[in-house]
């Protein structure tokens, strides 16, 4: 026989498999929150910058540099001053291209577009050769109030937004990184136009949130690794019992149990299952293996007798008339033997459930009123009378087939033992939670001891090894209430043998 | 009558052709399938005699295919599947008749007679008459020799059975079938008590008994010989 070999001490795929799942959910949720947390605000940032800067390009593309400087007004006015960051850039190219004339003039004209460029105005001032232009003044005040003193480094004007770094200076010697998002685009002119908000606050929590994330992944990892392994070797250790066992039966114990446990699971059931279907092993290979003897035995009579006769009918000593009869009771053995055959086939069949599809709904009573009018002559003939009481609502479900041979079988033994006792009592009825038929005769009855023993095959009792019959009759009787699902009960009716057969009610 | 047996089992077969020869009918005998099926296609049968396990082409399907070919040979099926399910498959199938293996040949011969002459019969008539035993079907009287005789509905049946199959030999489970549809062999013989029961209301009280016991198969309903 090939044997399993020995389990090793716990099996690391299935550990394995434990933890990744785990993790895999954990990772699901954690990935999820930073989602929400991150991802989803700064999705919301970029959206704005982007319609500001849609907003302002088009304010530009309607008005000129002028339109564009009042409307850009407009959002510093409302802008904080650590938050949201404006930038126009490159005006003092234009200037340097023109004459100073024009150059002074358009520096008066753009003196609201002069307060945006900072830095610049100087340059401006510069190039026109203006110390004075007007709005210097304001030009200075946007520079001291922060608002963006240069370009941001590297800061491309490829309409599209960016995280980026800038340096904001605190006190004296002290500057401070801040990250913003930033979207810049350029225009025809060469101007170039930044617009910022500061996501200094949302990268720091980022940043606490990996830390965060990443903490609490290497403890779920560590948690779902043991949980993983403990899982595993709790279930494995009940797994190894239950191999145990297997191979101890296997090897020829055969009334080895797998051990329980207290604990209330679906392992533990499945134990006390595998349990329970051991038993019904024993118990089937146990009635096998008497049904076997009892066939053995109870074939040997009638096959021993054959055989006298063939003997006697080979010997020279017979006549014509003797060797007939002799034929004639190994006809009669033969057809005893093959009786015997197909009601243990019948029986086998029966108790295999595969008849159950021939199942209706019938009214019992119809069923007994056939078999006790089969019956009747021959109970005549004995002196019997049937003493019927039939419920016409006695309705079941059944085979009608099985029923009436099981029923036929009933009335048969009653007839054949109680001969001279004057009648049987038949009888079904309805009663609230079941349909009864009872057969109850006059005659010898069956010991108490006896009543269980009566069931199997080939019993027969003592007083009736002298009357014809295989032994099978009740074995039939048995198998067929078995298969209705009833249940069959042999009593004492002082004197003489009640048999009652509870069947369910149709619901 | 002229009979193929497709059987597969050679000692069945011949000694069944024999027995059938003795009685004098003519058999064919094929053991395969496909060959039993193009025999009983060809040529004209009275009766076939088909088992239902064979090489090649199992019983049933020989039987559907020719009844679907509009060959109405009677069919007697022989099975060693005997339970009601299988008996039921077999008829569905197209087969007249199912006999469980092993059986009498008494029961066989008897059945054989009953299936080929069961198909000339019209159930349209309403009196039967068997020499001076009279039947009507409507009125549910029976006379002999114009006398009126008393029956119980189940004896009824039972004599109405004889009476149609009368000269014929009725086997006790076919009478258990017909008459009860009981398919089993009760443990008692129980149809004899049955039968002697009839005989004492149809032929007790007349000279020439009609009911016959034919040894070793069964009744027979006819003047005794």
């Amino acid at each position: 026989m090939n044997r399993p070999h020995q389990a090793s001490r716990f099996d690391l795929r299935s550990i394995l498999t434990i933890s990744t799942l785990s993790l895999f959910s954990i990772g699901l949720v954690l990935g999820a929150v930073y989602w929400v947390a991150v991802g989803k605000v700064r999705g919301e940032i970029d959206s704005v910058l982007d319609r500001e800067i849609s907003e302002l390009r088009e304010s530009y593309q309607q008005g000129g540099h002028d339109r564009l400087a009042e409307d850009l007004m407009v959002h510093l006015g409302n802008a904080s001053s650590d938050r949201d960051y404006y930038l126009l850039e490159g005006v003092a190219k234009l200037f340097n291209k023109a004459d100073k004339e024009a150059a002074s003039q358009m520096a008066r004209e753009m003196k609201d577009f002069g307060k945006l460029v900072t830095k610049e105005g100087e340059a401006v001032g510069e190039a026109v050769g203006l110390q004075a232009v007007e709005g210097i003044e304001q030009i200075s005040e946007l520079i001291t109030k922060g608002n963006m003193a240069k370009w941001p480094d590297g800061l491309e004007t490829d309409d599209r937004v960016h995280t980026i770094t800038i340096s904001v200076s605190e006190h004296e010697n002290h500057s401070r990184e801040r990250f913003l998002r930033a979207h810049a685009i350029a225009l025809p002119t060469g101007v170039r136009l930044m617009v910022a908000r500061d996501i200094t606050g949302l990268i720091y929590a980022r940043n606490r949130m990996r830390k965060a994330l990443a903490a609490t992944g290497v403890l779920s990892l560590a948690l779902a690794f043991s949980m993983g392994f403990l899982l595993n070797r709790s279930l494995l250790s009940r797994v190894r019992r239950m191999n145990q066992t297997i191979l101890h039966v296997l090897a020829g114990k055969p009334g080895e149990r797998v051990p329980q446990s207290l604990q209330q699971d679906d392992f533990e059931e499945l134990i006390v299952h595998f349990n329970e279907m051991l038993d019904e092993k024993d118990r089937l290979v146990t009635q096998i293996r008497g049904i076997t003897d009892d066939i053995a035995h109870d074939l040997r009579t009638p096959l021993a007798r054959m055989r006298r006769y063939i003997e006697s009918a080979l010997s020279h000593s017979m006549n014509e008339a003797e060797r007939n009869e002799a034929l004639q009771k190994m006809l009669e053995e033969t057809d005893f033997i093959l009786e015997t055959f197909n009601a243990l086939l019948f029986i086998a069949q029966v108790e295999s459930g595969t008849l159950r599809d021939s199942m209706e709904e019938l009214v019992l009573s119809e069923i007994v009123e056939g078999a006790v009018e089969l019956y009747e002559p021959v109970a005549e003939e004995t002196g019997i009378s049937f003493v019927l009481a039939l419920d016409p609502q006695a309705r079941i479900m059944g085979s009608r087939h099985l029923l009436a041979q099981a029923i036929s079988n009933l009335l048969d033994n009653a007839i054949k033992y109680s001969p001279g006792a004057g009648k049987i009592e038949v009888g079904t009825h309805a009663t609230p939670s079941s349909i009864l038929l009872r057969i109850r005769d006059f005659g010898f009855g069956i010991p108490e001891a006896e009543r269980e023993r009566v069931l199997q095959r080939f019993v027969r009792l003592d007083a009736a090894r002298q009357l014809p019959g295989t032994g099978l009759g009740l074995s039939f009787v048995s198998a067929v209430a078995k298969l209705h699902g009833a249940q069959l009960v042999l009593d004492d009716a002082h004197p003489g043998l009640e048999i009652t057969i509870h069947f369910s009610k149709i619901d | 009558m002229k009979i193929l047996i497709i059987e597969d089992d050679r000692v069945a077969s011949d000694y069944l052709a024999k027995a059938l020869s003795e009685k004098g009918h003519v058999t064919d005998q094929v053991a395969d399938g496909m060959e039993g099926l193009m025999h009983a296609n060809s040529e004209p049968y009275d009766v076939l005699i088909i088992d239902r396990m064979l090489p090649s082409l199992d019983g049933l399907s020989i039987i559907e295919t020719l009844r679907k070919a509009g060959k109405d040979t009677p069919v007697m099926i022989v099975s060693a599947l005997g339970d009601v399910n299988e008996r039921v498959r077999g008829l569905r199938s197209g087969g007249d008749d199912y006999l469980v293996k092993p059986y009498a040949f008494a029961e066989l011969l008897a059945r054989l007679d009953i299936m080929v002459n069961r198909r000339g019969i019209p159930g349209t008539e309403t009196t039967l008459t068997v020499l001076d035993l009279e039947m009507d079907l409507l009125t549910r009287e029976v006379k002999r020799a114009d006398q009126k005789i008393e029956l119980q509905p189940r004896e009824f049946l039972l004599l109405e059975y004889l009476m149609r199959h009368s000269g014929q030999v009725v086997t006790r489970t076919m009478l258990l079938e017909s008459v009860w549809d009981y398919h089993f062999d009760p443990q008692t013989n129980v149809i004899d008590v049955h039968i002697s029961r009839l005989r004492s209301k149809v032929d007790k009280d007349f000279e020439k008994p009609l009911i016959q016991t034919i040894r070793g198969a069964g009744y027979s309903l006819r003047e005794a010989s």
